[in-house]
């Protein structure tokens, strides 16, 4: 190599390493965006926290266990609201094309702050 | 009749045609109920606003979350007892759940504040590690050329020509 390509060499190094430790520099600058999805997960568990023995056939006076939860991994702290409503099986559902909920009154709702990458179950009992 | 008899009838004339002509306000206990529930739900809302600009800054909001969910749980038994009907209930809930998140706003600006506080001086710390550690390297990288290029060219000369005999 002769010399003119060693000042070369020498230039491409002197940029690297300036740009390896201006680096955290740059980073606060212009801050890493994160571009993975946040989600939150929803579920109902029966008595025995599972998803067997769902209460579907229920009778007046009678006590049944349910349990409802919650998960956020949205990437910041989160505010939810459960309604919890009862239904026959005459009574409206939810509009799955509209994505409209039933209109029948709420029997209790549940409001909840949920820190990122935590949980939260309750039990469902009137 | 008299002055005072004439201003008596007066008087209640005008105000029996001000009870007709006039649209009165009757704050019924349900109006004072839902304007209650109203008031806390919107506490709640502006609280978490608040908790979340101090979490984004980089606070630790686990405490005030906690206060959140307190007030959220005051509030979803008063909306229970408004819908069961008992009015009195829903007012006392909705009132516990504004006491406690009353001063989680302030809380979560101080945090945010602080800690806003925390990060510029951070930031502050790194940028200015930074540039030293690039004119450091500037620098070296100068000086180790010079040093180099002198030696480089020092043994270029020291370099002698060999003359080699023609064995033609």
């Amino acid at each position: 190599m002769n010399l003119e390509e060693y000042h070369s060499l020498f230039f491409v190094v002197t940029l690297g390493l300036a740009l390896v430790v201006a680096f955290p520099a740059l980073a606060i600058v212009k801050p890493f965006q994160n571009s993975s999805e946040g989600f939150s997960e929803f579920w109902l568990l029966g008595p025995d926290h599972t998803t067997d023995d769902y209460p579907f056939t229920v009778g007046a006076g009678e006590t049944y266990s349910v349990f409802v939860g919650l998960s956020n991994n949205i990437g910041d702290s989160g505010y939810y609201l459960v309604y919890v409503k009862f239904r026959n099986i005459t009574q409206s559902l939810p509009d799955i094309n509209s994505l409209e909920p039933s209109s029948l009154s709420p029997l209790y709702e549940f409001r909840c702050f949920i820190g990122d990458g935590e949980d939260w179950e309750s039990p469902v009992t009137e | 009749m008299s002055s005072w008899s004439k201003l008596l009838t007066a008087s209640a004339f005008i105000f029996l045609l001000l009870q007709v002509s006039i649209p009165w306000i009757n704050a019924s206990s349900e109006n004072l109920v839902t304007v209650s529930l109203t008031e806390a739900e919107e506490a709640l809302a502006s609280s978490y606003g608040a908790v979340l600009d101090a979490e984004q800054a980089g606070a630790n909001v686990s405490g005030l979350l906690d206060k959140l969910n307190l007030g959220g749980e005051y509030l979803s038994e008063a909306y229970f007892w408004y819908r069961s009907g008992d009015s009195e209930a829903a007012n006392h809930f909705a009132g516990l759940c504004r006491g406690v998140v009353g001063n989680v706003r302030n809380e979560a600006i101080e945090l945010m504040d602080a800690a806003q506080r925390v990060k510029d001086a951070e930031n502050s710390i790194t940028i200015f590690g930074s540039v030293v550690a690039v004119i450091v390297v500037v620098i070296s990288c100068f000086v180790s050329w010079s040093i180099f290029k002198r030696n480089y060219r020092r043994r270029v000369l020291e370099l002698r020509p060999e003359v080699v005999s023609d064995e033609s």
